[in-house]
This record gives structure tokens, C-alpha cells and sequence, in this order.
């Protein structure tokens, strides 16, 4: 018997309409694509490996100590995708095949897309692909802090905004990509349109520093802004609590002459203890000690923030407000009472 | 338990024992009271412990050493920032006594929460870090240190009193720049590898400063230092000052000398002890061997000898040379006799913090334990908060300047003209269309030379997913033979899909791991689909033929089996069964389940007397086990048995065996004697006969080419 072409094609695309290419019977959602293949569509649909001329086609696209924010053009990835695939079909069947898998395939893409980036303890979202924009930056402040904090928000976040929510927070707009393509330049991908992002310096450690200014005749002077030892808030110079740095009593630092520099400890703490509403006083029975020096020097990460809005303020100056507790000879004791219960 | 991103600060934690050794004694009194016994006659003897407490002393174990700010070997803007280093064990700064507690020295008292350490950050010129020395050189003269000592070798900081006063901390400060943090184990950000959650931390009192006298980084140590038994050797309290002056980057004229050469890779011309040096410019080897040093270099046309001190004070020069002549190594053209032989030498010269202060400054010096040291340099060009409240922000597509220009501090002289730093313009200006298109040049396949359209992947405006959604169904899959560039409405070219078509493909090919997971996927998954479809086509219309081998009721299972591909199995599951219902008459027989045994004669008989001789044991112990084995008595019985001798028998070998084995032997011998010696008897004649063969192919000729 003769079988043509012609039916065996139609045979085979019936069988294709009922998932009959459905690869393995192992998984409990069993995709068309092996799972090596859809991590590597994956990663492409990301634009891993994609020569940075083909992304930036000119550096005046992106100069020096600038950002630039894009939508990503999902046509674009889509063609690369289609010229991946295109290295497995040799024959006009194994196109045939191809073309009536590929919406499937496609969508299975668009779900392994999230997978890509899984940070530990965050669970996966899934859903069909949306809208995907990001941002690219090149500056000496990607190759001098290497770790930026970005996070992308569809909202502004509350006031308060000490606690970073987890990144599958609703709030939260979830980061696909975020990496250094060369050591000066950044690519971040997110998961939507975002309305407020934050980069922020990276926390590695605590950090001891005074806010410095220059003033007339080389001279430079140097101030920490005043916080409360017993509750790390900031106060002003008249003692009371408030939000910012920036409102906070500048309390000026001693240096030691002849030295650029070096920190006259003793008398800069006699200035913190002056200082009205600190919290800390000098006297001979309890005079500044290790922990409320270092309390009032901590320098928290800057976190410079975009908004789309107008109204919402450009810079928050302080990344969030030190939340360490009291540091007195008390705590000391009470761990000294820790330690002898063991 | 601290919770996850906060933390607490601690002033101190001062060990209940401080590091040493110790002996514990326990002694036992015993009551005598009432019982008439006298107390002398009840003697206890004491009992001595000896306990010893460690700590670091002269070296930090690498464990210790959590985090280091400014990180190692680093660079960056560092200008208000103190620099720390955060140690593992929390007690570690108070594990040692600088000095008895309560002692006052210079109106300061030592207290009980004042470290024995201080973090000491010294830039070019103003001390010497040693590394690798004897520990009793590496505490100032006349300091005496008792108790143990970790390391038999460590490092120092030697530096001159006017290094100390200017940048050491006083006692006082000491207390303040220590303290323990206690972070949650969890954060691992905060925790840095930490085991109990507590870390100390040492600060230093210096902020690193750019040097912007030469406008030039400015490198800096950072050294942990132990200060026991030389807290006198701090500074004093001094008045109070609000601000400092850039000037004051150097201490003073030395350390801006040195640092001054640092920079400028020049040699300190040294008037000091040092080693005499010959230099013979007749020499072309030593010349070479100081060129390739650095010691001798060609400057503006002449040699200048950067090791030695000329008649002016400065660089010796040697005299003039043409550059070819420098470069082919011919000095010959030097003023003949131009011989160095009065100057000196000091190695080490080039490296500032190795720079052999003690040598040039005549000062007093101490001499502190260094336990961990690390370099940095402070280059001061913008704060992160600089940089990121200057960047240029827009969509993809902008055209602009860039945003925050590097700052050049107030000694650079300024350039005039629009920006002297910018490179020359070569090219262009870029085409960008309000799309986010770029025009680039492109040479076609046909060879003309046109201006595409280009976006990638990134737009500045939103898009639709595919631009022809209304023309093809949607998604359309593109192949190699397709093409997808597009014509715009200006006539030209739109080449980004097919670019990124290509990207994908030139990827997938550039991964053969890739392209192997593809075939496999199109074998296993897609060629495995094919086969089965050409097995319900070649049974479309055959299925009558089965039923003379299969019930119909297997028959209509057929269905099932054939849209699964497993057509193959369902006709194996259906002949088993056929097979089984109809055993008897398609196989036979069965074949029983055990064979029956085949009999010894040998063992025919008493089998326990059989077993008694062939181990050589008694009959008794033999009757003993086979009555009762599981009697206890009778192992005892078996173990100490000796196994008797089972029976004595002579063999007897054949004469003929023994007389052919020493024949074949004999033969043997001799075969391997005469390729040996070259003689079929082995004796000491044949020995001293013996003669050194010069190539192999005579020792074959002797050995095999003659006939024997």
C-alpha cells in the first residue's frame, strides 16, 4: 500500500494537535522541550551571552556615568529564540513539526523565563510572560561597589521603609536579571514596569565615617549627624527626634593637628556628649565608651532612588534609620550575666 | 537572639582570665572537730592544675581576621571612612593587658576595657612594615615581654616618634575605638562566618585622604598592632582642632619625599650606610643586568645611573648615548671609564612602606608587632552619593553627554578649552531615530554598501509582541530560509530581527552541548512520535489479520496500545499470554525444581570418625559435639585442644622426574650463561675474560652472530 506524503503529514499533525510529542511521562507537568533546552531558550530570552554590541549598538547610546532605562522588545528575543531552534531542523518535516510545536514551546519559554534568576528562599512566580523592561548603567560606581542592592517597587514604598519586603512581595516587582556585563556596566531586567526603583550601596559589614565638607583654604570639616545612643534615632540640635540626617544637629569632629585625617578621638567625644539629646555624657563615673563612639559614627549605605513621579522625592538621603539598640555599660553587664549563666 | 538585620553594640568584653599561664591549686581541709584527732595528724596533699590561656600575641590566625574595611589590595574613595577590621573572637581585644590596669601614664589611666590592640593606618613614607623577623626584634629596645610567645617570627611597624604623635591614638582614644557587636547568626551579611554571633571590632582614628598636593592616590597600611608594654609610647592629649588642612597629608618633609619618589618610581638618592656598588660602564653585561634592575636608565638622551649620587647631588649621569645605541645594548659610546664605584645602595628603594626609614631619619623609633596588615588606596574620585545623584538618567536612546564628571581636585590646573580630556572625534554623529533605531552601516549580500536601521533588544517604548499579529497567525516561527528584515517607510533597510535571529542561532551553535540536547530532543521525542505514527499507519487497515493470533477482546486493547507507541509490547504481553493458557501444549513438561544428589563413596560410613581424623582431633570431643553441640563445655574442650598429627606418610618421587627437572635446568643455565658471559660454563676464568662491549650491535655479534 501507498501511503503519500500528503496523509502521512496529516496524520502526523493530528497527532500533534493532541500532544502526542509530549516529551517523557516522568515529570507531573511534562513540557514539550526537555527541560536542558528551556533553561538554555531561558537564559537566551535573558540575554545571556548576547554580545554587547547587539544590545548597546553605539556607545553614545550609553555614555559614561549615565542610566538608561528600556522596555524590552519581546519580537527582538523572540527572533533570537527562532534562530536557536532553527539549528535542530534539518528537513521540511522537522520544520513542519517545529512550526506547530512552537506556540507551545513558546509558552513554555515565557514560564521558564522566571526560573532563571531563583534567589533562595523566595518562591517562584510563575504566569505568562508580561511586559519585561530594565535598565543598563555604566559608571565607576558599578566597578567600585560591586554588590548594588536593586530593587524595583510597583509602588512607592510607606514611609517607613526600614524593612525591605521579600522580593515576592506584591509591592515588589521581581528582578529577572541583574548583572555586571563588563566591570563598569550593569544590566538589570524586572518583571513588569516599575515605579519607583532603589540602587543602593551594598551593606557589606557596618561602616565608621563622619560626613565631610570643604571650606576655605584647603581646609576640610567634618561633622556626624546627631543620634539619640539610647533609641539610634536622629535628634536635632534642640534634643527632639527626627527622621532624616539631614535635619539632624550636625555635632562637629576634632582632628589632631599636622595630621590630615586622624580623629581626635577624645575631644570628639567630648563634642558627642555636649551635644544636647545624645544620650551620652562624659563624666568620670561614665564617660564615652567604645560602643556609643562607634554608635554615632556608623555610616549607613547610600540608596539613590528613580521614580517616575514628580512629587515623590528623588533622594532619600539615608538608606534606613539604625535600628541598634541602647550601648551602655549596662548592656555589657547584662551580658556579662548572660555569659555566667552560659 | 538579635533579630535579622539589627544589632547590638557592646562596649567591652573583658575575659574573666587574661592570656598567660596559670596554676590552680585545690586543697581538701578536713573537719576534726569533736573526734579527738588533731588536724596535723589528717595531711591532704594540694592539687596543682596548670592551665594555660592563649591568645594572640605577635600573629592573627587568617580564621580571625572576619572583614576588613577598606577590603585588600582595594581602591576607592575612602576619604570618610574610618577603616576596621572585624575579628572573630569577641574577647580578643581585651584578651591581653597593655598595661596594668589602673597605671597612669601621661595623666591617662589604663582601664580595664582598654585593648591591647589599635589599628594603625600609615601611609608611604611614614613608617616600615617588616615582615619575617625574630620576635624579640620586633618590639622596641628596652620592651620587655614576658609569657608565651606564639610565632618564633613576626612582623613590625617601625616608626619615628613624630609618625606616632601625629597619627597614634592616645590611651584614652584606645577604649573608643574597640567594641563588640553582636549580630544574628542567620545574617549572613551581618554575621560574616562568625560562630557565636558576637565579633569585636577595631577601628582606626585615621581617615584615609587623597594626596592632593600631587594629586595622586595615595596608598596606605593598615596594621593591627600589639601595644603591650609601649602605651607610653602613645601621644598626648592634644588641643582640639575642627577642621584639617589638606597640607597635612604629609607629616612632614621626609614622608613627603619618600612618598614623592614612591610616586614618581625614582630612587632616593641616600646619603647613608649602605652597600658600595661597582658599576664598570666598559662592562656591557653589568650595564645590561642594571638597565633590566632599573638602577641605570636612558633619560633624554643621556644614561643616568638612578642608584647613585652625581656631583650635584642628584641622579648620577653617565654620560650621552644615542637611543638605537641604548636599545641594542652598545654602551660603547659612554665616556670611556665612566666607572661608579663610590655610591650606594639600599634595597628596596622603589617600595615606600619597606623604605629602610630608620635608615635617613634621625628620630627615636618604636617597634610594634604588626599581627595582620593589608594595603589600600584611597584615590578619592567621588562618593557612591556623588556618582549616583550625578548620572544621566533617560530612556534608551538619549543622546547625551554622560553625567558626573570625574572630579579633579583643586591642585589640578585648569585646562582651558571646552574639554581637554575628551577623545578626538572620529567618527559621525550617531543616527538615532525616536524609535530607538540606530543607523549603521551595512554591506549586503549583494555587495552594496547601505545605512540599516538597527534596534536591539532594548526600546525606549513599549512594543507589541509581534508587530504583524493582524497579517499571520500568531507566533509565526521564522527558519533560515526565511527573512526577516523589513523595509522601512524611508526605503531602507529594518535589520534587527534578523540580527537577533542570527544571534540566537550562531549561540546555539556556538554550544555543542546545545545543539547535541537538540538533536537528542528531536530523535527521542519528535523521531519516536514518527515511528509510532508509522506503526498506525502500517496497521491502519491490517487489523483483521491479527485476529488469528489474538482473542478480540486483547484486540480492541490494540487502540490504546497503538496511540501509546507501545504496539510492540501489547503484541509480546498477548503471545505470553497465549502461551500460558495452552502451557502444556506449546512447552512440555516442566522441569523439576531440584536434582536429586549424587553420592560420595568416600564419605560412605562413620562421618563423625571421618571428621575426627581429618582435623586430627580426639574421637571423644568428636562423640562430645554430636551428642550435645550446643554444650558450652564442649567449646572450652575444642579450644584448648591441640590438633594432633593426622598421620605420617612418606611420598615417594620418581628418580626420573627429579633427573629430568636437573637436566632441564642445567640446560637452561647454560643457554642464559652463554648470552650473560659468552661461555656455557660459569666460572671465574669466563668473568675475567670479560671484555666491555662499546654499541649493542657487537655485543650481538659476539653473543649471537658466531656459531656455537
Amino acid at each position: 500500500m501507498n501511503i503519500s506524503s500528503i496523509s502521512t503529514y496529516a496524520i502526523l499533525s493530528a497527532a500533534l494537535a493532541d500532544r502526542a510529542f509530549v516529551a517523557g511521562g516522568n515529570t507531573e507537568t511534562p513540557t514539550i522541550a526537555p527541560e536542558n533546552i528551556l533553561r538554555f531558550l531561558a537564559r537566551l530570552r535573558m540575554l545571556e551571552g548576547v554580545p554587547f554590541n547587539n544590545l548597546v549598538p553605539d556607545a553614545d547610546l550609553l555614555p559614561n556615568e549615565s542610566i538608561r532605562f528600556f522596555f524590552l522588545d519581546r519580537a527582538w528575543t523572540d527572533a533570537l529564540v527562532q534562530g536557536a531552534l532553527s539549528v535542530g531542523t534539518g528537513n521540511t518535516i522537522e520544520r513542519a513539526q517545529m512550526e506547530r510545536l512552537y506556540p507551545k514551546i513558546e509558552a513554555e519559554i515565557d514560564d521558564a523565563e522566571r526560573r532563571y534568576r531563583a534567589p533562595g528562599g523566595e518562591p517562584l512566580l510563575g504566569g505568562t510572560a508580561g511586559l519585561v523592561t530594565g535598565f543598563v548603567m555604566r559608571s565607576a560606581a558599578v566597578a567600585g561597589w560591586p554588590g548594588l542592592h536593586v530593587r524595583a517597587y510597583r509602588s512607592e514604598p510607606a514611609d517607613n521603609d526600614e524593612e525591605i519586603v521579600a522580593e515576592s512581595d506584591a509591592s515588589r516587582i521581581k528582578l529577572l536579571r541583574l548583572e555586571r556585563l563588563a566591570p563598569s556596566v550593569l544590566l538589570a531586567l524586572f518583571d513588569g514596569v516599575p515605579s519607583v526603583l532603589h540602587i543602593e550601596e551594598p551593606r557589606q559589614g557596618v561602616q565608621y565615617g563622619v560626613r565631610m565638607e570643604p571650606s576655605a583654604g584647603g581646609q576640610w570639616k567634618s561633622f556626624v549627624p546627631a543620634r539619640n545612643v539610647q533609641t539610634a534615632g536622629y535628634v536635632n540640635a534642640a534634643g527632639n527626634a527626627v527622621d532624616t540626617s539631614l535635619q539632624a544637629a550636625e555635632i562637629p569632629v576634632a582632628f589632631r593637628r599636622g595630621a590630615a585625617g586622624v580623629i581626635d578621638m577624645t575631644n570628639t567625644a567630648r563634642n558627642f556628649a555636649a551635644a544636647t539629646g545624645t544620650g551620652m555624657s562624659n563624666g568620670p563615673a561614665d564617660p564615652v565608651d567604645g560602643a556609643e563612639f562607634a554608635l554615632q559614627m556608623i555610616r549607613f549605605p547610600y540608596r539613590q532612588v528613580f521614580a517616575q513621579s514628580e512629587t515623590s522625592p528623588g533622594i532619600q538621603n539615608d538608606a534606613f534609620r539604625p535600628t541598634a539598640l541602647t550601648v551602655s555599660q549596662g548592656y555589657t553587664r547584662l551580658l556579662d550575666i548572660k555569659i555566667a549563666e552560659g | 537572639m538579635v533579630a535579622r538585620g539589627k544589632f547590638f553594640l557592646y562596649d567591652s568584653i573583658v575575659p574573666a582570665l587574661e592570656a598567660g599561664d596559670y596554676t590552680m591549686t585545690a586543697r581538701v581541709g578536713l573537719d576534726t572537730t569533736g573526734d579527738g584527732v588533731e588536724e596535723g595528724d589528717l595531711p591532704t596533699a594540694p592539687l596543682a592544675t596548670h592551665i594555660n590561656v592563649t591568645a594572640p600575641r605577635f600573629k592573627l590566625p587568617p580564621d580571625q581576621a572576619l572583614m576588613t574595611f577598606p577590603p585588600a589590595n582595594s581602591e576607592g574613595a575612602y576619604e570618610a571612612r574610618l577603616p576596621q577590621i572585624v575579628l572573630k573572637k569577641r574577647t580578643l581585644p581585651w584578651d591581653r593587658k597593655a598595661a596594668p590596669t589602673g597605671t597612669v601614664i601621661k595623666t591617662q589611666t589604663v582601664e580595664e576595657r582598654t585593648p591591647w590592640l589599635a589599628l594603625i593606618v600609615i601611609a608611604e613614607g611614614e613608617g616600615q612594615v617588616v615582615h619575617d623577623k625574630p620576635w624579640e626584634e620586633c618590639i622596641t629596645n628596652g620592651v620587655l615581654l614576658t609569657g608565651r610567645v606564639d610565632t618564633p617570627r613576626a612582623s613590625y611597624l617601625s616608626v619615628p616618634q613624630s609618625t606616632v604623635d601625629a597619627i597614634f591614638p592616645t590611651i584614652e582614644d584606645l577604649a573608643m575605638l574597640t567594641h563588640v557587636r553582636e549580630v544574628n547568626l542567620d545574617d549572613t551579611e551581618a554575621a560574616m562566618g562568625d560562630d557565636d554571633g558576637f565579633l569585636a571590632v577595631v577601628v582606626a582614628n585615621r581617615m584615609p585622604q587623597f594626596d592632593s598636593v600631587n594629586c595622586k592616590p595615595k596608598a596606605y597600611t593598615a596594621c593591627l598592632v600589639n601595644l603591650e608594654g609601649q602605651l607610653d609610647a602613645l601621644p598626648v592629649k592634644s588641643p582640639p582642632r575642627t577642621f584639617f588642612h589638606v597640607s597635612d597629608v604629609f607629616l612632614n618633609d621626609t614622608v613627603a619625599s619618600i612618598a614623592g619618589a614612591a610616586i614618581s618610581g625614582a630612587a632616593v638618592p641616600l646619603i647613608t650606610h649602605g652597600e658600595p656598588r661597582t658599576l664598570d660602564a666598559s662592562n656591557r653585561d653589568a650595564m645590561l643586568d642594571a638597565v633590566r634592575r632599573g638602577e641605570v636608565v636612558f633619560h633624554e638622551g643621556a644614561l643616568m645611573d638612578r642608584a647613585a649620587i652625581g656631583a650635584d647631588g642628584g641622579a648620577n649621569r653617565l654620560g650621552t648615548i644615542s637611543a638605537e645605541d641604548f636599545l641594542d645594548g652598545n654602551f660603547s659610546t659612554l665616556a670611556s671609564g665612566a666607572a661608579v664605584s663610590q655610591s650606594m645602595r639600599v634595597a628596596g628603594t622603589f617600595r615606600a612602606f619597606e623604605f629602610p626609614l630608620e635608615l635617613v631619619t634621625f628620630e627615636r623609633f618604636f617597634r610594634f608587632p604588626v599581627l595582620t596588615s593589608w594595603r589600600f588606596t584611597c584615590a578619592g574620585d567621588g562618593s557612591f552619593e556623588q556618582l549616583m545623584r550625578n548620572l544621566d538618567v533617560g530612556l534608551l536612546g538619549t543622546k547625551a553627554e554622560g553625567g558626573y564628571k570625574r572630579p579633579l581636585a583643586d591642585c589640578v590646573p585648569q585646562a582651558s578649552g571646552a574639554d581637554p580630556g575628551a577623545a578626538p572625534v572620529t567618527k559621525l554623529p550617531l543616527e538615532i531615530a525616536e524609535t530607538g533605531h540606530v543607523g549603521l552601516p551595512h554591506l549586503t549580500r549583494t555587495g552594496a554598501r547601505e545605512n540599516s536601521w538597527y534596534r536591539g533588544p532594548l526600546s525606549p517604548h513599549q512594543l507589541l509582541r509581534d508587530p504583524l499579529a493582524s497579517d499571520a497567525p500568531f507566533p509565526v516561527l521564522a527558519h533560515v530560509s526565511d527573512h526577516l528584515r523589513m523595509m522601512t517607510p524611508d526605503g531602507r533597510e529594518d535589520v534587527s530581527l534578523a540580527v537577533a535571529f542570527e544571534t540566537g542561532r550562531l549561540m546555539a551553535m556556538s554550544q555543542p552541548s546545545f545543539v547535541a540536547a537538540l538533536m537528542r530532543w528531536r530523535d527521542e521525542a519528535f523521531g519516536a512520535a514518527r515511528a509510532r505514527q508509522g506503526q498506525k499507519l502500517a496497521i491502519a487497515d491490517r487489523l483483521r489479520l491479527l485476529d488469528r493470533f489474538v482473542d478480540a477482546a486483547i484486540l480492541e486493547k490494540f487502540d490504546t496500545a497503538l496511540a501509546l507507541g507501545n504496539l510492540g509490547r501489547a503484541l509480546e504481553g498477548s503471545l505470553l499470554g497465549v502461551i500460558e493458557s495452552h502451557r502444556l501444549r506449546t512447552v512440555g513438561n516442566p522441569r523439576p525444581p531440584v536434582d536429586a544428589a549424587l553420592e560420595i563413596p568416600e564419605l560412605r560410613g562413620d562421618v563423625t570418625r571421618f571428621t575426627a581424623e581429618g582435623l586430627g582431633l580426639g574421637a571423644d570431643i568428636m562423640a562430645l559435639i554430636a551428642k550435645a553441640p550446643e554444650d558450652p563445655r564442649v567449646m572450652t574442650m575444642l579450644q584448648s585442644t591441640q590438633p594432633g598429627l593426622v598421620a605420617d606418610t612418606r611420598l615417594e618421587l620418581d628418580t626420573k622426574v627429579t633427573a629430568s627437572i636437573e637436566a632441564t635446568l642445567e640446560t637452561g643455565l647454560g643457554v642464559l650463561a652463554s648470552v650473560a658471559v659468552g661461555a656455557e660454563k660459569f666460572d671465574l676464568q669466563t668473568v675475567e675474560r670479560l671484555k666491555e662491549m662499546e654499541s649493542l650491535g657487537e655485543f650481538e655479534a659476539d653473543r649471537f652472530g658466531r656459531d656455537r
